[in-house]
């Protein structure tokens, strides 16, 4: 099996940055109602663009907000305010025509294979299932086809096809979730942390059929993970998640080797606690960072471009300082 | 049998009423009088070989009555049972999946016949609707839904959060695809151990019923038997076989199937612990 290592895959083209996103949200903002007064905060105004073929990273703590992210860009909760955008449409004007294309097109890998499978079906009838939804297979034998298709490229055979996921190891169970995800050949695949279950040597197979798949079918990946090492080595480009939106976002090889943000550079540096973030006013990482300035505590700093394609929210990289 | 986790005992005195139920035609053929038993104008005789069971008030043979009374007793149990844990499953289900408002009018309403005094309403809608043997069914399934449909709504709650059915919505599935073909089969299990022990719980309440004289008179259930037994005099007459066979059989018979869903409901949870609401 190909070993991963840093920039094993592919690295960010000029053309990959300069195409148009093909899924995103502006501003989206989510608050979850709880007992704590005005809810929790789970995204305070996230921005992402996803572009046509690119594997994007999601990075950051548990409770940084990926998962919501995640689930808002592929249509599963609605964020409180913001938008979401799919090709140059806004999810929350579409019709039901826009929304079926939009449900064929963007894929969502949830985190836990053993849930993420009807325990009462067999496997052949998970992964057969988006089909069946979209009427896309008009006989049996050629929605076998196209299963047993997907399946064998993600290493599943005809023999774990006839089992129920009870019967599945955790990493086959993963492969199943994934072709289920791959069957309609989707546009986006958004794979919340797929092998943060799953023990390393399972984890490296898993993630090199996902790699190996897209870069057959040539969907875009946005791969959430907290794995930093596994980010570098499989990422075009890295977001990076902290406090409900995102602190800096540029090309895998830029954001690892030379960080901007304070909080970037101690979450690689491995000294990060986002759970002493700051939840008022002003920056999240306000608390713990050692470069803070009067600004940083009174006001949530906005997106500066510092590059192509290179963004980061720290005053530090303001026009004023 | 103990693979199935049901209990033996429980299997054993629920088959035997079955079986007495559904081969009483044959059976009281086998009896000295034919499917009325020995005839006989001699009430309140005691057991003897001509008649097994003794007679009853009016002479007719005791075993036949309790043979033909299966039938009833088991028949209104198992359509009341039927049509209880119907209405519970819709309800749950229902509840359950959709949440939100739907969940709180539904929970309402099934809060509200929890706490309403099931028997006494069953009485006034017997006593109302008028003694037959649908009338019997449609109360005791009218009346005995809310258990049902609470478990079932809690179970449905349950697969409502869990990750496989967030990725059906993802996939575009509808709801109503998604309630019948995904948490209905998840709820099935338990909706089978519900609907044994609902056969149980109409057993006693038909038994109650038709005790009291609301049952009806044409189909002599179990249950009516003991009401002839307590309202001739069987007792003044110290005619044990009147009232102690019938007593018997219902007890049994409610208590297998009993032993049957618990053993069900308790195989159900212990093989459905890996689904939790993890969102």
């Amino acid at each position: 099996m190909k070993q991963l290592s840093p920039k094993s895959y592919e690295t960010p083209s000029q053309r990959l940055l300069d195409s148009a996103p093909l899924l995103g949200c502006r501003d989206a903002v989510k608050i979850f109602k709880s007992y704590l007064k005005g809810g929790f905060t789970a995204l305070a105004g996230a921005s992402i663009s996803i572009r046509r073929g690119e594997l994007l990273a999601l990075i950051g703590e548990s409770g940084s907000g990926k998962t919501t992210l995640a689930k808002i860009l592929a249509g599963l909760i609605q964020p409180t305010s913001g938008e979401v955008f799919f090709g140059d449409k806004p999810l929350a004007k579409m019709g039901s025509k826009d929304l079926l294309h939009f449900r064929r097109k963007v894929q969502f890998v949830p985190q836990y294979p053993d849930l993420a499978l009807d325990p009462t079906w067999y496997i052949y009838d998970s992964i057969a299932e988006p089909l069946r939804i979209h009427k896309e297979a008009r006989t049996r034998e050629e929605e076998l086809e196209k299963v047993r298709s997907v399946s064998s490229r993600v290493g599943l055979g005809l023999d774990q096809l006839r089992r129920k996921p009870r019967d599945l190891s955790g990493g086959e169970l993963q492969r199943a979730v994934l072709a289920k995800a791959m069957v309609l050949s989707p546009d986006v695949v958004i794979a919340d942390e797929p092998t943060s279950m799953l023990d390393p040597s399972t984890q490296a197979k898993i993630v090199h059929q996902l790699l190996e798949a897209k870069k057959k079918a040539g969907f875009a990946v946005l791969f959430v993970t907290h794995d930093l090492s596994l980010a570098e080595a499989i990422s075009n480009r890295v977001c990076v998640m902290l406090g409900g939106s995102i602190v800096e976002s540029g090309a895998a090889s830029d954001v690892f080797s030379s960080p901007l943000h304070p909080y970037t550079l101690s979450l690689l540096s491995g000294s990060a606690s986002g759970l002493e973030m700051n939840r008022g006013t002003g920056c999240p990482f306000y608390s713990q960072c050692d470069a803070r300035m009067g600004a940083c505590s009174k006001s949530s700093p906005p997106e500066f471009m510092t590059g192509k394609a290179r963004s980061v929210r720290c005053w530090l990289f303001g026009q004023d300082y | 049998m103990k693979r199935f986790g049901y209990s033996p005992t429980g299997v054993e005195w629920a088959g035997i009423a079955l079986i007495l139920a559904v081969f009483a035609m044959a059976l009281l053929s086998f009896l000295p009088g034919g499917c009325f038993g020995m005839p006989s104008s001699i009430p309140y005789l005691p057991p003897s070989p001509s008649n097994f069971l003794g007679t009853n008030d009016i002479g007719d043979d005791v075993l036949a009555i309790l043979l033909q009374g299966s039938r009833v007793s088991l028949s209104i149990g198992l359509l009341g049972a039927t049509v209880s844990t119907l209405f519970g499953t819709v309800i749950g289900v229902f509840a359950g999946f959709m949440g939100g408002t739907v969940d709180e009018a539904l929970g309402s309403i099934t809060d509200f016949f929890l706490v309403v005094p099931a028997l006494p309403l069953m009485i006034l809608l017997a006593a109302y609707l008028g003694p037959s043997f649908m009338n019997v069914v449609m109360v005791i399934g009218l009346l005995w839904w809310p258990t049902t449909a609470r478990m079932v709504r809690a179970r449905a709650r349950q697969i409502r959060g869990s990750p496989f059915i967030e990725g059906l919505m993802g996939v575009g599935a509808r709801k109503p695809y998604i309630m019948f073909r995904h948490v209905l089969p998840n709820v099935w299990g338990i909706v089978l151990a519900r609907f044994v022990l609902a056969v149980s719980s109409s057993i006693l309440l038909e038994a109650g019923l038709s005790f009291i004289g609301l049952g009806d008179p044409q189909n002599p259930s179990w249950g009516m038997m003991l009401h002839f037994a307590m309202t001739r005099g069987a007792l003044l007459h110290g005619a044990w076989w009147t009232f102690v066979p019938p007593g018997i059989c219902i007890s049994f018979s409610s208590l297998g199937f009993i032993l049957i869903g618990m053993g069900m409901e308790s195989r159900y949870r212990s093989s459905t612990k890996s689904i939790g609401d993890v969102s």
